[in-house]
């Protein structure tokens, strides 16, 4: 421990912590802008100077350990001065009519604006206006002017990408996005341009973020103390009024977030200390206000869809299903609460119904991800996963396990953002991904059939020498990996609550449950496949339209208007909590099928839900490419999806970034079939027939085309196919 | 100068494919081509394992590193105190005129660049102007037509000597 005065203060630290840090966690105000917890100092701003007893000049704090008897001052005259000295510095460089405006006060209430400052150069004209880092400063710093002259930089706005926009005119060079995007999301998309005057931040080239291969994390936003970062859908909903502490439920890791609201309005949603990717920052507020949802119950009356209050829906729903009882199937999606998935299966019960399904990708062997339990130096095999887009948190927490930066390898016949910054990346022929997992851990020499040089081979053999490994991949994505013994299998599905799934169990496979004979009902919760065969009654419980034609529609809330529970990849349970009230007529999933089974005469209270046994339909054989087939279609499981709806179809930022409505053909498999970019192709195999517009990457190896599943599509899975134009 | 990637490899090859000499490995490319090609920036970040933006980072911070196609014979005009006193505006000028290009660009044929620079360190010398690193000190505008000359004749030579060569 180390003793030392701060302001006459005597505290206590420990080694290796800075005079900032110690200062703030005493309560003791220090000015920072450049300093941000969990960054590594850098001491750009020179705002959190100090004077340190026997030392000439002032110190940044943020970059000075402690020393045993150090007697250091924050707060006195000299400091003060350079301080604003500094911030004048910096904001000479910032648009700051507004900020040093003596009419500042009446203009908030009025709107007046004597000076008339040009509207880029004023702050109420800027998204962060009252979120501001720098207006706090100059507030509690007490600038009441400028004396130099002010350089704007007069550069474009970059407005071009999803998600967020950029105006540099705004930045004050703090690196904070730098550093973030470097340090701790291992990106590398972001860095200083240039020098003296004419420094910058952005990408090389002055490409775009999409072209540069950025995640759109958001993490360089939350951290920018200005307007130059900011997202694009909160931009003008004003400041947030509170925030609610929840879980994100679009994928199966459950991070933490903060849902921003304003009267009732989701504004934002951002990390709760931690990271998250896009779908968590960027996707939860325009999801729960989207254009398209449904938020009364609608019933059809002949050939019309009309709007219905909720007895009429229930009366409905209670004699149709007390009509069916057992005939009636029900599938349902994982993306539910625990709450919600609880009572669907008391329903199911009470029904008598053994059709019961869900559109998770399931596996049984599925067990709770320790992350504590990695130990020693390891090494992580990753398997036809892109961790960067499907699991970019979890990635970067496995990075961050130990002190020694575990090794990554992957194996991937796609290309992906992940291959570019993992250790090794090996490309095998399609379908011999299996294979090249046999070479790595062979014992003698094999044969080797996969493409992958066996130079390579023998650098991941290096790797894999006398470390712990560890196998990550997705069940969708692969099947029937032997490994030996000593290599621990992780399974990762993207859908939330699988393993709440896999310990109820389900009755069939979504495929068998729609080619099911006898069922004459259709309860679809949260999702809506492709039908094979017409039904007497198809009831959708959603939020938004489906794609199938209903009888009833009941408008249920999403995540961020219910309370309730979650399960995760860790098998935590990871609450819920409601942020607005749901919008509209719309319901929480358990509020409405506790009302159902309360007409039905079914008691829900302290009764738990039989156990099914999950039966998984046959693996369809491995066929090889033919004469009549020749092209191998990908099938991969599509995380970017809420309730069996593709984020991309309803988020145009997605669509842009993930296009996951379109099959990806490989360049020169698109030019040999003259395809062109975003025409509509048909994917035509012995048990499917697909209509969609192609994508042309280089991602995608030759000869084959790549989709994300999706229900809608029907029965889909990899296997060779013929593909034609459709002009 | 066409960019050819073997010849990039081999020079990352020198370094034994090491990220802490990208500096090194980008000297030799400016030197290589006067410039650094995009492509060779792309190919330096893939093999050295950098993120693209680091390496162009690096490259748009140091003066000696051009990002932008630059002449066979790199003329630099020192505008310091010193040079500006003694004339140097008047042989910048000149200079111009002779190459018909402003400070910054290369003339058409890809032979000559101009820059300017704030100060050499040779005040003694001033005006000076330097050619391909050769100091032409104490400069007026004969003689900087007489230098600019001579390398616009070198120009042409090179051809002839090899032609003579070949019979």
């Amino acid at each position: 421990m180390i003793k030392l005065e701060i302001d006459k203060k005597e505290i206590m630290a420990k080694k290796g912590e800075t005079v900032l840090e110690v200062a703030q966690r005493h309560g003791i105000y220090i000015p920072t802008l450049c300093y941000q917890k969990d960054l590594v100092p850098y001491g750009g701003c020179r705002l959190c100077i100090v004077e340190v007893k026997g030392w000439s000049i002032p110190v940044a704090s943020c970059t000075l350990p402690v020393e045993d008897g150090m007697v250091v001052k924050t707060d006195t005259p000299r400091l003060k001065k350079l301080r604003r000295f500094s911030l004048q510095l910096i904001l000479s460089e910032h648009p700051h009519a507004c900020l040093i405006c003596d009419k500042e006060e009446e203009c908030a209430k009025y709107q007046e604006c004597i000076e008339k400052s040009a509207v880029t150069f004023g702050c109420k004209f800027c998204a962060r206006n009252g979120d501001c880092e720098l207006q706090e400063l100059v507030e509690k710093l007490g600038i009441k002017e400028i004396p130099f002259e002010f350089s704007y930089r007069n550069l474009e706005i970059e407005k071009f990408d999803p998600f967020f926009e950029r105006d540099y005119n705004l930045c004050i060079l703090c690196g904070r996005c730098v550093r973030m995007c470097q340090e701790v999301r291992g990106a590398g998309i972001l860095d200083f341009q240039h020098r003296g005057p004419e420094t910058l931040v952005g990408t090389a080239y002055n490409l775009s973020h999409l072209e540069i291969g950025c995640q759109f994390c958001g993490a360089c936003v939350d951290v920018c103390p200005t307007g130059a970062l900011r997202d694009r859908y909160s931009k003008w909903l004003g400041l947030p009024e509170r925030y609610v502490k929840t879980t994100c439920a679009l994928c199966n890791i459950g991070c933490s977030i903060k849902i921003n609201v304003r009267a009732n309005t989701v504004v934002s949603s951002t990390p709760d200390n931690n990271q998250i990717c896009v779908r968590g920052r960027f996707g939860i507020a325009p999801l729960v206000h989207h254009p398209k949802r449904i938020i009364s119950p609608m019933l059809r009356k002949g050939e019309r869809l009309v709007e219905v209050e909720w007895e009429e829906a229930f009366d409905f729903v209670c004699t149709k299903l007390n009509e069916y009882r057992a005939k009636t199937g029900i599938l349902f999606s994982p993306q539910l609460t625990i709450e919600a998935i609880n009572s669907v299966y008391g329903l199911a019960d009470h029904l008598q119904c053994e059709k019961l399904a869900t559109t998770s990708a399931l596996e049984t062997n599925l067990k709770p991800l320790d992350l504590k339990g990695f130990r020693g130096d390891l090494v992580f095999v990753i398997v036809n996963t892109d961790m960067i887009s499907d699991f970019s948190p979890l990635l970067l927490k496995l990075r961050s396990q130990q002190k020694i930066k575990p090794a990554f390898i992957v194996i991937d016949a796609v290309d992906s953002k992940l291959t570019q910054i993992v250790d090794l990346w090996l490309r095998p022929e399609l379908g011999k991904e299996v294979d090249v997992l046999k070479l790595l851990f062979a014992q003698k020499k094999m044969k080797n059939t996969t493409a992958v040089s066996t130079q390579d081979i023998k650098l991941g053999k290096d790797l894999l020498k006398k470390k712990n490994i560890y196998l990550l991949y997705n069940p969708y994505n692969i099947k029937n990996i032997t490994v030996p013994k000593y290599v621990k299998k992780i399974p990762l599905t993207a859908k939330i609550n699988a393993l709440k799934i896999i310990d109820m169990g389900v009755d069939s496979s979504t495929m068998d449950l729609l080619q099911d004979k006898n069922i004459d009902c259709l309860y679809l919760l949260g999702t809506a496949p492709k039908l094979n065969r017409k039904y007497k009654t198809i009831i959708v419980q959603d939020c938004f339209p489906p794609q199938v034609r209903f009888d009833l529609f009941l408008p249920t809330a999403t995540f961020a208007e219910v309370n309730g529970s979650v399960v995760n990849i860790e098998g935590k349970i990871k609450r819920i909590r409601k942020a607005i009230e749901p919008l509209g007529k719309s319901k929480s999933d358990d509020w409405i099928i506790a009302q159902i089974s309360k007409r039905l005469n079914h008691n829900t209270k302290n009764r738990k839900p039989k156990k099914r046994k999950t039966i998984i339909s046959a693996i369809a054989k491995n066929r090889k490419v033919g004469e009549k087939y020749p092209i191998h279609l990908i099938v991969r499981e599509n995380s970017y999806s809420f309730r069996g709806h593709r984020l991309s179809d309803l988020m145009k930022g997605f669509e842009r970034l993930r296009g996951d409505g379109y099959v990806r053909v490989n360049k020169r498999t698109a030019k040999k079939l003259r395809v062109k970019d975003g025409a509509e192709i048909k994917i035509i195999g012995r048990t499917l027939n697909l209509v969609m517009p192609a994508r042309i990457t280089e991602d995608v190896p030759e000869n084959s085309v790549l989709v994300y599943y999706h229900p809608s599509m029907g029965a889909v899975n990899s296997q060779p196919v013929r593909v034609e134009c459709v002009h | 100068m066409k960019f050819i990637p073997k010849e990039v490899i081999k020079i990352i090859n020198k370094y034994h494919v090491k990220k802490s000499k990208l500096l090194a490995v980008l000297t030799d490319i400016q030197a290589k081509y006067n410039w650094l090609p995009p492509d060779a920036i792309k190919l330096v970040s893939e093999k050295l394992c950098v993120p693209l933006i680091d390496v162009y980072g690096v490259a748009s911070f140091y003066h000696a590193f051009s990002l932008t196609p630059r002449g066979k014979h790199i003329v630099t005009v020192c505008s310091g105190t010193a040079c500006h006193v003694r004339g140097a505006p008047i042989i910048l000028d000149r200079v111009q005129d002779q190459l018909g290009i402003s400070p910054g660009c290369t003339t058409k044929d890809d032979q000559f660049t101009l820059e300017t620079v704030n100060c050499l360190g040779a005040c003694a010398l001033a005006p000076i102007v330097v050619v391909d690193g050769h100091y032409h000190g104490q400069s007026t505008t004969q003689k900087i037509d007489l230098v600019l000359t001579k390398y616009k004749k070198k120009k042409k030579r090179k051809p002839t000597k090899k032609s003579r060569k070949k019979k």
